[in-house]
């Protein structure tokens, strides 16, 4: 999941707009700026002609002119969508949004047109819920045998049968070497009254109590109303410790040092990194939250068959090597490592060795018992 | 077109507007209340569609969720009970309505206190300025609230403007805890908040009859008693309007308590906002929603008659 | 009290207001240049002047809210020129009025008394009293939108006099009320001021209105004062042309005078003449501007009418206006090249004779004593 842009998500609810970090707002220009070039381009190749092309598994099926994808911001290699436009002559109207939440909003609003959509894992649990996705014909996307194994039977949608992973990542600690002296490798980290103050905690209700739930030794993903109560205790005592609740503005706070200990997602913690040397990332031995984000197809997709070779197109091996090695993301493509820079391939932060993958889980929806959570959740912030 | 004789030009004027036939309708209304007011009726009927469009439908939507439930994942279940509410009036949520009211009248306080002299200042001796001293005080608008409330990020933080000052200066030699605070958070609903207070005093302001202030001043009232007597409770309009614009959105704001808030800093705002999007409780946050407008309306209510009508006496 | 000439007014040390080389500039503009004025205790004294004359800058300054650029404003001998105006005992009536329209009539009486601390009880007799003096017993508990305009201007009066100022400022209080209720206010205004025996200063730009009120006027022309007198004085006596043609209309005459001992005339030829009596100082100036008031001058048929010690012009008629009690007429005096007014009573018109027509020929005459020597401003 592609965080770093989450600080758009109030703006998104505004109906405002504009980046406002220096980062974002670079990016921002530059995602602008590959747009116009991208249509550019289309109009040179007179890409507007319709194509037939062979799927790789299926018979002949005439493209669609244009599909419509769906992303979270600065979340793709400058030449991907270029590429695909040049080779299939479809033309790729990109869009970005910045929370799942907005997804869910925009998508639940009525019909959008999107083709594609890239939710993160519960999201897609909660889309199936509410029946808005539909099945892809694996057919079309013979790519699929690329994914690690993990990623074709992750628990939210075993089979691949309606989402192909686009990249993934960890939650964890994100500190600052320099001011933190001792080791981090616990979450009692985010308790250490020594910190008091420089510490912030993820506002996102299910992030937060799984940090509370692995330091207890629970599943993040428990039912049990008593172990809930217990972890809201300790978030309640950690409060004072706090500096806020923040799913965005801690990569600068990080950066600047005004947090020294943040509990965020790993890729915004490495954009942090860019910006202060001593900024380190580390996930938990008790355990932490994996997550991954996925291509989906809305019912009311317009061109489900193009979007489908696409997905494809996505995971030929250079295609999701280009995106990792752009985007500083791992990718759940196993035959893309060998194009992966070994900068990123060799970096715990990003591929975590075994060990720590074993202790890796996804968020899973709760359905009802989710109610438990938020409940707990108001408990907590307004303690 | 039917013309009824009884009617005349009201009826004439009517049909014409409506490009149709409006005989039945405003015939009844004529009679009812006579010509003009049918006329007036059916001059405002835009306005009132637009009304009904953009404020009574949302409302009346969000009323018929708050009477519904949460489904499975997050949708919103219709039906008829009271729950939605009893939640929202639970003693938790107390300690944040107490706080959302108090940041939002100390807010409302401090724009008060800032904008009435800028706003007199405009009104009075602005002269041929007046307009680029508008323009000035609306400046901030021009660039989104989010961006003006990150600043403040940037001048409030440990390595931020003020601390940076303040340490050079050596007034301190370690970085005061200014954001996260309760202090940041009233400090940005203030400075958002200020245009809004001091737009509707400079237009009372302006209005003010200059000779008013002269007259007190002939009579023996010094500049401060000519301000308390005169000068101010004659824009008591604008007072009212001001404290209201400002005081409303304080208290439902959420972006300023979530940029410069800390974990104590929880407002009515973002509890309602999060039952909108993190918790997806629609329902819920839609009796919430209606709950903190039920107040509000209740207290512009009393708070206008009380103030509307004392200096009156 | 019209008898009073300014020399024994300067004289007295019973000035109520004085005023010494006031000057008021804005920026590069002067409205108000060098201005003396000395008003006596009790007078009914008028600043009149054409719009834009500097009348109300004037008063302003009397009442403290601009500040002289230059001079004195001695207030009972106190100079007040820099005092802010709650500290100077003057009230001014504003001629909108200015009540305070968030209290109703009572406490706008009694706004000036609140200020001064004076007991409740003896505040709210004096705010009666004042109220019954203006007729508004009845309407104490009204607002001032309640009322017509003529109330809110009694309104306005009684909040000024209520305090009892050494001087009370009118700057054209009677402007925005109809004529009808303009002439009643002014006898109404005229009997106040005899009653409570205040020093009055009222601006005005009707020199019938200031005529009618007045003690003494100060005729002020584009910042500086042109006369100060009784309204006799300036009618009778103007001591310039400005003063002349704006108090009343007046017919110019300027010309060479021929003197002998006991008179100088001004021959025209024809037996055109205007004879001049030697001013009192005695001196013979070789050329003069006079002026004749319209109502001096007869028309007669024929120059044979005329007796030898009159002035005699020719003219031709141009207009006639016929307003009842008198008849104006404007005639033409070749000779002169000018255009007379004349003003006849009715009363002589015997019931067989005619008023004069347009295009006839007719005789101007009057005696020399109408004859007003003008200070020839070139020379
Ligand atoms: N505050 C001011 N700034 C600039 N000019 C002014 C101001 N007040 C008055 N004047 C000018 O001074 C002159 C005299 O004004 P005023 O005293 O109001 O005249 P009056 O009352 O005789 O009509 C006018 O030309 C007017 O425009
Ligand atoms: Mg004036």
């Amino acid at each position: 999941m592609k965080k770093m842009d989450k600080e758009l998500r109030v703006m998104a609810l505004d109906g405002l707009a504009g980046p406002m970090t220096r980062r974002g707002f670079i990016k921002r220009a530059g995602a602008a700026g590959l747009l116009v070039g991208a249509s550019g381009f289309i109009a040179a190749c007179g890409g507007g002609e319709t194509t037939t092309t062979a799927a790789a598994g299926g018979g002949t099926q005439e493209l669609a002119k244009e599909i419509y994808f769906y992303n979270w911001s600065d979340y793709i290699a400058e030449d991907t969508i270029p590429n695909f436009q040049e080779e299939f002559g479809v033309k790729v109207v990109y869009d970005n949004y910045s929370s799942n939440d907005t997804l869910l909003a925009k998508l639940q609003s009525g019909a959008t047109g999107y083709d594609i959509i890239v939710p993160t894992d519960y999201m897609i649990t909660t889309m199936l819920g509410l029946d808005i996705l539909q099945e892809i014909d694996l057919d079309n996307v013979p790519n699929v045998a690329n994914l690690y194994q993990r990623f074709r039977e992750a628990p939210f949608d075993p089979g691949n049968k309606y989402s192909i992973p686009w990249q993934w990542g960890t939650t964890g600690i994100g500190y600052n070497s320099a001011k933190v002296t001792d080791w981090v490798d616990s979450w009692d980290m985010l308790w250490n009254e020594a910190y008091s103050g420089k510490i912030t905690m993820m506002s996102e209700i299910r992030d937060v109590f799984a940090v509370a739930l692995f330091r207890l030794g629970y599943s993040p993903n428990t039912r049990d109303a008593a172990q809930i109560e217990e972890a809201k205790q300790m978030l309640i005592e950690q409060k004072s410790l706090l500096k806020h609740y923040t799913s965005d503005t801690y990569i600068d706070e990080l950066a600047s040092e005004d947090a020294w200990i943040s509990h965020g997602w790993s890729g915004d913690v490495f954009q942090a990194q860019l910006e202060n040397e001593a900024v380190m990332y580390s996930v938990p031995n008790e355990g932490s939250l994996t997550w991954v984000d996925s291509m989906c197809i809305p019912k009311d997709a317009p061109s489900k068959h193009t979007a489908e070779v696409f997905m494809n197109y996505i995971h030929r091996p250079e295609v999701a090597a280009g995106i990792s090695n752009y985007v500083y993301y791992a990718s759940p493509n196993e035959a893309a490592e060998e194009f992966i820079s070994s900068e990123i391939l060799e970096d715990p932060q990003i591929y975590p060795p075994q060990e720590t993958m074993d202790k890796l889980v996804f968020l899973e929806e709760l359905g009802e018992d989710t109610e438990l959570y938020n409940t707990a959740y108001q408990e907590l912030r307004a303690s | 077109m039917t013309k009824p004789a009884e009617n005349g030009m009201a009826e004439a004027s009517a049909s014409a507007i409506l490009g149709q036939n409006a005989g039945p309708l405003s015939r009844a209304i004529g009679r009812l209340r006579g010509h003009s007011f049918a006329v007036a009726n059916l001059l405002m009927a835009p306005t009132m569609l637009w009304l009904l469009l953009f404020l009574a439908l949302p409302l009346g939507v969000i009323l018929v969720y708050s009477f519904g439930g949460r489904g499975t994942y997050g949708d919103v279940i219709y039906g008829f009970s009271f729950d939605n509410y009893s939640r929202a009036f639970s003693p938790l949520w107390l300690p944040v309505i107490l706080r959302s009211f108090g940041f939002a009248a100390i807010a409302t306080l401090l724009t008060l206190a800032m904008g009435y002299p800028l706003a007199y200042f405009i009104a009075v001796y602005g002269g041929r300025r007046k307009n680029i001293y508008l323009i000035l005080v609306m400046v901030p608008f021009w660039t989104s609230y989010l961006i003006r409330t990150y600043s403040w990020i940037v001048i409030l933080r440990s390595q931020g403007v003020v601390n940076t000052l303040l340490q050079w200066a050596n007034i301190i030699d370690q970085p005061l805890d200014l954001l996260n605070t309760p202090f940041s958070v009233i400090l940005g609903l203030t400075y958002g908040f200020l245009p809004f207070m001091t737009l509707p005093l400079y237009a009372s302001l302006e209005k003010l009859d200059k000779s008013l202030i002269e007259a007190a001043w002939d009579l023996g009232a010094s500049r401060i008693w000519a301000l308390l007597t005169v000068t101010i409770p004659l824009s008591i309009p604008g007072i009212i309007a001001g404290t209201l614009l400002v005081f409303i959105p304080a208290v439902g704001d959420f972006v300023t308590p979530d940029l410069l808030g800390g974990p104590d800093t929880l407002m009515i705002g973002n509890v309602i906002q999060q039952q909108f999007l993190a918790a997806r409780d629609w329902a819920y946050g839609s009796a919430l929603s209606f709950s903190l407008m039920a107040i509000l309306l209740l207290g512009i209510f009393f708070y206008v008659r009380k103030v509307g009508t004392e200096n009156l006496a | 009290m019209n008898d009073a000439t300014p020399s024994t007014i300067e004289q007295s040390e019973d000035c109520a207001i004085r005023l010494e080389g006031v000057t008021k500039r804005f920026g590069d503009f002067t409205a108000v240049e060098r201005i003396d004025l000395r008003i006596r205790r009790g007078e009914f004294f008028s600043l009149l002047g054409p719009s834009g004359c500097g009348k109300t800058t004037t008063l302003r300054m009397i009442a403290g809210f601009e500040e002289p650029s230059e001079g004195a404003i001695l207030l009972d001998g106190v100079d007040v020129a820099r005092l802010p105006p709650y500290r100077r005992n003057v009230n001014t009536v504003f001629q909108n009025y200015a009540l305070f329209p968030h209290l109703n009539v009572e406490k706008n009486v009694g706004f000036g008394l609140k200020r001064k601390k004076l007991p409740k009880h003896e505040i709210a007799a004096r705010v009666s009293d004042a109220l019954r003096m203006v007729e508004l017993g009845d309407r104490a508990t009204y607002k001032p939108d309640q009322l017509s305009g003529g109330m809110q201007q009694r309104v306005a009066l009684a909040r000024a006099l209520v305090n009892l100022p050494s001087v009370l400022l009118l700057d054209e209080p009677l402007g925005a009320l109809d004529l009808k209720l303009r002439r009643q206010m002014q006898l109404e205004l005229k009997h106040i001021h005899e009653n409570v025996g205040i020093t009055f200063i009222y601006v005005t730009h009707d020199q019938e209105e200031a005529l009618t009120m007045s003690d003494r006027i100060a005729v002020m022309n584009m910042g500086t004062v042109e006369q100060v007198g009784s309204p006799e004085e300036l009618y009778e006596s103007p001591k310039s042309r400005f003063v002349a043609g704006f108090i009343g209309t007046s017919n110019f005459i300027e010309s060479v005078v021929t003197w002998n001992a006991t008179e100088g005339t001004i021959s025209l030829g024809d037996g055109e003449r205007v004879i001049i009596e030697v001013p009192e100082d005695g001196s013979r100036p070789g050329s003069v501007e006079l002026s004749v008031r319209p109502e001096k001058i007869r028309l007669r048929e024929s120059g044979e009418e005329v007796q030898s010690g009159q002035c005699m012009l020719r003219g031709t008629v141009r207009d006639v206006v016929y307003l009842g009690m008198t008849t104006q007429y404007s005639l033409h005096i070749p000779s002169l090249d000018r255009v007379f007014n004349v003003l006849e009573q009715n009363v002589e018109i015997a019931s067989d004779q005619t008023l004069w027509v347009t295009g006839e020929e007719a005789y101007l005459t009057w005696h020399p004593s109408h004859n007003r020597m003008l200070p020839t401003s070139g020379a």
